[in-house]
């Protein structure tokens, strides 16, 4: 099982250190403009108020009525972290992908599934991989404001809220990666639905989120998305919402349920 | 006494409306090269997956070293050494590194033997796998496949793309494991490379077993065309269609040609074309398609 998973992770590792470090540049740089944010927050906020309430909730999926750009945690949110969170979303998406029905096409399956391993262990291999480039990658969100904000008297957020906020998002984006498992496990290898489905599911919820709270109808199916139920900036200035986190966990534990299952029942490569 | 080493009962394999593989049964006797011969899209490469548990049979079972492979496939898999047809490696790892890597799967040491073996490949174990010629990842495909002194070999098509030189190395590779007591089962379409150093055969078409033979049975019941140029003169035909096991004969620009039996009578064969000035004499290995056809009697 240890081979497998340094393996994967080796196999990945170019990827996971060259978007810690952009994540961690693009982070540090985005805090650099939030004196100014501060300093004109009344001016920027009354701005922001004249714009369509869908274009605030691109950004920013909580309460709209709570919304201001000097609050640091809504500035990091809206700046940066919902940004962060949609690319690694992707990129997650795409490295299930790689290591599942891309590796069955490839015959790198057949490879793996030729040594004695179960394919328990090869997708329990790839589930820790997902992981360990989502704590990654949300580390490199955390960091650099915890490094920045000593150096900056108007951006504070308490190391631990700041912690609790943006690893929550560990959640979402195992939601993501679970769904795409269990996805590629469903489908044939032949098929090309499972990839089209997942991120279609991950850009369309974060899209249509934005328009809930000015359509009824999207409004009512809104809980069929992923965004509605991470907000770092509300964790960090309202606490923590179990039930939400709840929610995350037991959909992800679910989905990789029945890829696990599937997987095993699997025709490889058909 | 002779164990199965390998055992196919009544296996049936389907892609949705298509049958792969229909109602398939034969044995693998330990210590015996086993050779498993069709045409493209006979089914061999199905078989074998099925046996590897890549994919599931819709009918019957496949026994190895008699464990069900649906049961413990990695108990098998830790026995037994595997080369894949379409052989995709790693390529951000030199050949060392992989079999370094393929020891800590299957815990046991590997890298001195991968080295004797890449020694007699031709293969340097430290050059990257990136950018490799299909013939050199199929060597390091083969190192990895018989590093770990397997009991069974299971090697789909394992000389694509290996130069005649190597071809040979491979052979007495297999040669050697066959000396040791283990196993070897081998797919191939190429009737030349399992005659060479298959003891028994089977045969598929269309997913279905037409025959499994000793080698030697099916090489006397086999036959090749000969070739023959004559000296300024146009190719005579009389007589040879009066040698038993001769048949066939036809001339194509000054060009004699004739199907020649196993068991033709080839020393009257041989003092009939010694009667004329032989400028060129050649033989072509038959079509599988056209063994097969031989095998029912039927008329090529």
């Amino acid at each position: 099982m240890q081979p497998l998973m340094r393996k994967f992770v080796r196999d990945s590792r170019k990827t996971l250190i060259w978007t810690a470090i952009g994540v961690g540049v693009y982070v540090a740089m985005i805090m650099s403009f939030f004196p100014t944010i501060a300093e004109q927050g009344d001016q920027f906020n009354e701005i922001l108020e004249t714009y369509p309430e869908e274009i605030i909730a691109t950004f920013y999926s909580g309460d709209i009525a709570d919304f201001k750009i000097d609050d640091p945690a809504i500035f990091l949110q809206t700046e940066a972290v919902i940004w962060i969170i949609l690319i690694m979303g992707g990129m997650i998406t795409q490295q299930v992908l790689g290591g599942t029905i891309n590796a069955e096409r490839e015959n790198k399956m057949d490879l793996l599934l030729s040594l004695p391993v179960s394919r328990r262990e090869v997708l329990l291999g790839r589930v820790v991989n997902s992981a360990v480039f989502s704590l990654v990658g949300l580390t490199a969100i955390f960091l650099p404001v915890v490094l920045v904000q000593p150096f900056m008297e108007s951006f504070h957020i308490a190391p631990d809220k700041l912690a609790l906020g943006i690893y929550t998002g560990f959640f979402l984006l195992m939601v993501q990666a679970s769904l795409t498992f269990a996805l590629t496990s469903i489908s044939p290898s032949h098929t090309r639905w499972a990839g089209p489905l997942a991120f279609t599911y991950f850009f369309g919820a974060y899209l249509l989120m934005a328009f809930a709270p000015s359509i009824d109808w999207i409004d009512t199916i809104s809980p069929l998305f992923i965004f509605k139920y991470y907000n770092m900036a509300e964790i960090i200035n309202n606490g923590l919402e179990m039930t939400d986190v709840l929610v995350m966990a037991v959909v992800s534990v679910a989905l990789l349920g029945v890829a696990f299952w599937r997987f095993e029942k699997k025709e490889i490569a058909v | 006494m002779t164990h199965t080493v390998v055992s196919i009962n009544n296996l049936t394999c389907r892609y949705g409306d298509f049958t792969a593989v229909k109602d398939l049964s034969f044995e693998v006797n330990q210590g015996e090269i086993f050779g498993f011969l069709g045409p493209n899209g006979a089914g061999k490469t199905t078989t074998l997956r099925t046996m590897m548990d890549f994919i599931r049979p819709d009918g019957g079972s496949i026994e190895v070293f008699g464990i069900d492979t649906r049961a413990e496939p990695e108990a098998i898999k830790a026995r037994v050494g595997f080369l894949s047809s379409e052989l995709v490696l790693w390529e951000n790892w030199n050949g060392e590194q992989y079999i370094r890597w393929l020891e800590k799967v299957r815990h046991k040491p590997m890298l001195e033997e991968a080295q004797r073996l890449a020694q007699l490949l031709d293969f340097e174990m430290k050059r990257s796998l990136q950018g490799m010629s299909t013939g050199m990842k199929r060597k390091i495909g083969v190192i990895a496949a018989l590093a770990h002194k397997p009991e069974l070999l299971i090697l789909d098509e394992p000389s694509i793309g290996l130069d005649p030189l190597m071809q040979q190395v491979f052979e007495e590779l297999m040669i050697e494991v066959r000396e040791e007591g283990r196993t070897v089962l081998l797919s191939s379409h190429d009737l030349s490379e399992v005659e060479a150093i298959c003891d028994r055969v089977a045969i598929i078409r269309e997913g279905e077993l037409q025959t499994v033979e000793n080698v030697a049975n099916l090489t006397r019941l086999a036959f090749r065309w000969m070739n023959l140029t004559f000296k300024d003169e146009a190719a005579p035909i009389e007589g040879f269609d009066r040698i038993n096991g001769v048949t066939d004969i036809s001339t194509e620009n000054g060009e004699l040609r004739m199907r020649v039996s196993g068991d033709a009578d080839m020393d009257t064969l041989i003092k009939h074309i010694a009667q004329y000035p032989v400028k060129d004499l050649q033989f072509d290995h038959p079509t599988l398609e056209e063994i097969f056809l031989t095998y029912y009697g039927r008329e090529a």
